[in-house]
């Protein structure tokens, strides 16, 4: 299986996908991680049209609340 | 804005920066900044604003100070258990500087109250500690147009950033559009925090607001920087405004405060009438008293926890190995699953019903509730 650079750790998927379906893959809720793709930040509303291909690397960060 | 000479020698060190100066140091001072939430975040914020100079502090915090608070929320102390936070906050202010004025907001925040409380303030400082404060606090910047400094802590790791569509870059709602599904993000009281961790984020917070204040330096706005404190490492992600972004979108479709309670999935529960998967700590006493009964206790809760705080006679089984130890119970006995506070025991409540268990119950309120409610002797953590 492919894999992408995922926080700096190889991370095996299905590719090439959207970025949605690799997020929701990920076990990961699309609404509430910000995410940045080959150094580019994404707006949430193109994650179902950006496309992830092998090897390529993406940030992901999650919501949290605390305070 | 005139300083007079106590002040001139209370900010020399500010006064001698370049950048900073009597020019500056006038603006710290006609600035106002309104903190929301007294508590990890809020505590160094306003200690260090107060210290350098800012001229007005409105704290809004409902809630009253806890013995689990102290280990981070350094406004307050050990004589003020019980008190009021933001009377607290007043008090350890004027301590610090008697020339900062503060205001007091001794309430909940709400989609009623919120633009009253920050339209008379400059800048707005999110400390909050949960979701719909957050849509809350973000969307009400928005429709006024108030910079809002953003921090947020979860175990090691802390994200900051400003918020300030007006000024450039996106709003909280570009980020996370939708807040996650209740339950699936812990709050710091069920996932802990470590106590220095809100100082650094709430610090970051600070320094962006003086930044604000001065117009000097490069703000947070468009990024989103990240600490871990276990590696002791920053990191930092590059933002932008989405222009589908329902409130400083390009075609917004929120111009007013909602209920952020719903939006965020919070749903009242109806009074007498309780979750039928739930059952209370007497009824987990019942069954611990009455072996007769056929129903066993089983903690789902992780091995650390555990050994601060037990209920005699019931055995552990932690979510985290549920999946591969649920074999371990039967099917057909009847269960009530306890966690901390309820939320873990659902989620392994959930998983077993998929696995074929049939008379699976949650405890309500979980060891915090046991301690409350039947035996004060269970320390709660």
């Amino acid at each position: 299986m492919d894999s992408v650079i995922a926080n700096g750790n190889p991370v095996a998927a299905e590719l090439p996908c959207s970025l949605e379906k690799f997020l929701v893959a990920q076990n990961l809720w699309p609404r509430s991680v910000v995410v940045e793709h080959n150094g580019e930040a994404v707006a949430p509303s193109e994650f179902s049209q950006r496309q992830v291909r092998a090897g390529d690397r993406l940030e992901i960060v999650k919501i949290v609340a605390g305070g | 804005m005139e300083l007079n000479n106590e002040e001139i020698r209370r900010y020399s060190r500010h006064l001698i920066l370049p950048e900073v100066g009597l020019a500056g140091q006038k603006k710290i001072k006609a600035a106002s900044v309104l903190c929301i939430g007294a508590g990890g975040l809020g505590s160094p914020i306003a200690m260090y604003l107060a210290a350098a100079g800012i001229g007005k502090i409105g704290i809004v915090d409902f809630d009253t100070v806890d013995f689990s608070n102290l280990q981070r929320q350094i406004l307050h102390t050990d004589a003020d258990v019980g008190r009021s936070k933001a009377e607290s906050a007043k008090e350890t202010i004027a301590g610090i500087n008697p020339h900062c004025e503060v205001v007091i907001h001794n309430t909940r925040i709400s989609s009623e109250n919120a633009l009253d409380l920050i339209r008379p303030y400059d800048i707005v400082v999110d400390g909050t500690d949960n979701f719909p404060t957050r849509y809350l606090t973000n969307d009400a910047c928005v429709l006024l147009k108030k910079p809002n400094v953003y921090g947020s802590i979860f175990r090691f790791e802390g994200q900051a950033s400003v918020f300030a569509p007006h000024l450039g870059g996106p709003c909280y709602r570009c980020l996370y559009p939708e807040p996650p599904p209740p339950g699936m993000v812990p709050s710091c009281a069920e996932g802990g925090v470590l106590g220095v961790l809100p100082g650094i984020i709430g610090c970051i917070q600070a320094n962006e607001i003086l930044k604000l204040a001065l117009g000097k330096g490069t703000l947070l706005t468009g990024r989103l920087l990240l600490f871990n404190a276990l590696d002791m490492k920053f990191r930092e992600l590059k933002l932008r405004r989405d222009p589908a972004c329902p409130i400083c979108g390009d075609h917004p479709t929120i111009k007013e405060l909602t209920d952020y309670e719903t939006f965020c999935g919070i749903v009242p529960e109806p009074e007498n009438l309780g979750n039928p998967d739930e059952v209370t700590v007497q009824d987990m006493k019942k069954a611990l008293d009455n072996p007769s009964l056929g129903i066993k206790v089983v903690d789902v809760r992780e091995a650390d926890e555990y050994e601060i705080a037990k209920v005699a006679g019931v055995p552990l089984l932690p979510l985290s190995e549920l999946q591969s130890r649920f074999t371990e119970l039967d099917p057909n006995t009847q269960y009530y699953l306890h966690c901390k506070a309820g939320v873990r025991s659902m989620k392994a409540l959930a998983f077993l019903r998929q696995q074929g268990f049939k008379y699976v119950k949650s405890v309500k309120g979980g060891i915090t509730a046991w301690s409350d409610e039947i035996d004060r002797n269970v320390p709660r953590y």
